[in-house]
């Protein structure tokens, strides 16, 4: 509908500028294409002689298959930190799995496979109807998400917008808020070591932002989601679940992304990983759980790991 | 860029400021009587009856609620208080009694939002009906005359000439500032306010904070109405109509966003003096009582445009 109204503007002589990070609508509709990093000009060319390839080359500084390859795993897969055994709730059944010290395990399915769900569950936000919670071989009971929280489980959800930023308070305090009951003495917020560690993991994840104090609604999609993990990194967590991370960040930000959650993993962090986007989860994964409909179909090493395979068991037969 | 966001927080409230003035100014030359210590003081102990709800409303506005009782639970605690000196009790034993019982008002509204769902506005408009209702039957309707002299001294008595409300409420408030401005619970109202499926993922617990802020309003509330029963030595179930209308055009005038997440209670006190030298200002001038009820309905739209160029302007920077 809007790319027919653009067309017919074209007809009449208008000039369209068209911004996207979706390279098929990029391709779709465009004749030329300017690419623009960090606040600066890169290049211009026309569409039909570029392909997506040389696109995100230029986004990034370099080829996207490269960002996987040049991510370094270190073999620092320890012991097991997380166990969830036969857990089912309304929309998920029977799901156990184990998630090691330093694993990435991925989760790849269709859009309502119950993935998402999954995490809900053992985040404490829905209700469970049987199923066990296992942490470092303890067998925990979750019931709110603050529970999961002091376990030691963070949770970036799938919808940035709604379920993660506080978009009306600033990044300092978005990032405080899980710790905030550790900043405060007598219910007193100490309000210098808040903009302390703010301003290291400003530093750390490099999240452009003019200052401290900003909105985080201003920020760019890719520095919001910074925001986000800062905000369970300053809690020190063992298990880190991220619900596809890179969903409307662009390119660029997306590789930097690949790289902290590699960094994590290699520092010990067991993280449970979210995506729609093959390519990213295998790339990224230790390991792949495949969901369908609720249930767990399938489990494959990164040596296993190809689209089709992945596809063929997210898919009904 | 901390410079501009300064400055432009601190012209927010020297907007307030230059209101406040010219209304001064022009109601002064209008009639020279309204510039006078003593007329000052009646603005003042009129602002102390409705700062205490705005207090409340303001902080229930800021965390994405809102209560249209305070009025009626006013009205209701006088004619209670009044009934209770029925039976000789000492006054403190009274107040003690009539504030239990605003308090469990409080905690009925916070359920009928937290267990039973219900929109704050819907749940408080409710209350405000029973309580107004209810106010009315327990004294069939007449005011109640009150003789307890301590009680009488809490609404009528001064200070080295100061009405004890007037202090009462500065006292209070200044309480209430550092709450909302240092203190972990303070900011966690801004959170679930900004955002309260969010806040739960961090880990608050937004139905614990709003049971708190619910009790807090109508506690408030029957303080209000306490004091204005000693000072009219009676309870009268037709008082305070209309006083949460009173609180909610000052918090909103003062910068309390209505959608929840920002506001400043300094704000909201500049906004209480405008709206009550504003009141003051049209009886002194003898406007007739239903045209004075005209131009505060236009003070709360042009509070309300105030906030819509605000946004909009916060939005080009």
């Amino acid at each position: 509908m809007l790319f027919k109204v653009i067309k017919k503007l074209k007809e009449e002589n208008k000039i369209i500028l068209y911004v996207s990070h979706r390279m098929r609508e990029i391709f779709e509709i465009s004749d030329t294409v300017a690419v623009l990093k960090d606040g600066e000009f890169v290049t211009k060319v026309k569409t039909e002689q570029t392909d997506e390839q040389q696109l995100i080359r230029h986004m990034i500084g370099r080829d996207l298959g490269d960002v996987f390859n040049k991510l370094t795993r270190e073999d620092s897969i320890g012991e097991e930190v997380l166990a969830v055994k036969g857990l089912t709730t309304d929309s998920i059944s029977d799901v156990s799995f184990r998630l090691r010290r330093g694993e990435i395990l991925g989760f790849a399915g269709l859009v309502g496979a119950g993935r998402t769900e999954t995490m809900k569950a053992i985040f404490g936000v829905d209700r469970l109807h049987s199923g066990e919670i296992w942490i470092e071989g303890r067998k925990v009971k979750i019931e709110s998400p603050a529970d999961a929280i002091s376990e030691g489980l963070g949770f970036c959800p799938e919808d940035r917008i709604s379920e993660g930023i506080f978009r009306s308070r600033s990044i300092k305090e978005n990032m405080s808020v899980v710790i905030l009951k550790l900043l405060s003495r007598n219910g007193f917020v100490d309000f210098k070591r808040e903009i302390d560690i703010a301003k290291d993991q400003v530093a750390n994840l490099q999240i452009k932002t003019p200052s401290l104090e900003t909105k985080i609604i201003e920020l760019s999609g890719g520095n919001q989601q910074k925001v986000l993990l800062a905000r369970w990194l300053v809690s020190n967590p063992k298990v880190l679940i991220l619900d596809e991370p890179t969903r409307g960040i662009d390119v660029g930000a997306k590789s930097e992304i690949y790289k902290l959650i590699t960094e994590l993993a290699n520092k010990g962090l067991g993280i449970l990983l979210i995506s729609s986007e093959l390519p990213e989860i295998i790339g990224l994964s230790d390991n792949i759980i495949v969901m369908r409909e609720g249930k767990i179909t399938g489990f494959l090493t990164k040596q296993e790991a190809t689209e089709e395979k992945i596809l063929t068991l997210a898919m009904k037969k | 860029m901390k410079d501009i966001i300064g400055f432009i927080k601190r012209s927010e409230q020297m907007g307030l400021l230059i209101v406040l003035v010219l209304i001064i100014v022009v109601f002064s030359l209008l009639q020279p009587s309204f510039f006078s210590v003593p007329n000052f003081i009646n603005i003042l102990f009129a602002a102390s009856l409705v700062g205490l709800i705005v207090l409340g409303e303001a902080l229930l506005i800021i965390g994405g609620q809102i209560d249209l009782s305070p009025g009626s639970v006013a009205a209701f605690s006088g004619v209670l208080a009044a009934i209770l000196f029925r039976y000789e009790l000492p006054a403190l034993l009274v107040m003690a009694i009539v504030m239990a019982v605003a308090l469990l008002i409080g905690f009925i509204n916070s359920q009928m939002v937290n267990a039973l769902k219900i929109e704050p506005f819907i749940a408080t408009l409710a209350a405000m009906q029973v309580f107004r209702g209810l106010a009315h039957i327990i004294c069939n309707g007449s005011s109640v005359p009150i003789r307890n002299q301590l009680f009488i001294y809490f609404g009528a008595g001064r200070v080295f000439g100061i009405p004890i409300s007037i202090i009462f409420f500065i006292i209070v408030a200044a309480v209430f500032i550092v709450i909302i401005n240092k203190t972990r619970f303070g900011r966690n109202v801004y959170m679930i306010g900004g955002n309260e499926t969010a806040a739960r993922l961090a880990g608050l617990n937004p139905q614990r904070i709003k049971v708190v802020l619910y009790m807090l309003t109508t506690l408030l509330a029957s303080i209000t109405g306490m004091l204005l029963a000693g000072r009219m030595n009676s309870g009268q179930p037709v008082a305070h109509n209309g006083l949460e209308f009173d609180a909610i055009t000052v918090a909103i005038l003062g910068g309390v966003r209505f959608s929840g997440g920002s506001g400043t209670l300094t704000g909201c006190f500049i906004a209480l003096l405008i709206l009550e030298s504003f009141k003051n200002g049209l009886m002194v001038l003898n406007v007739p009582v239903f045209w004075q009820q005209v131009a505060r309905g236009l003070l709360l739209v042009a509070a309300l445009s105030v906030d819509y160029i605000r946004q909009k302007k916060a939005k080009q920077h």
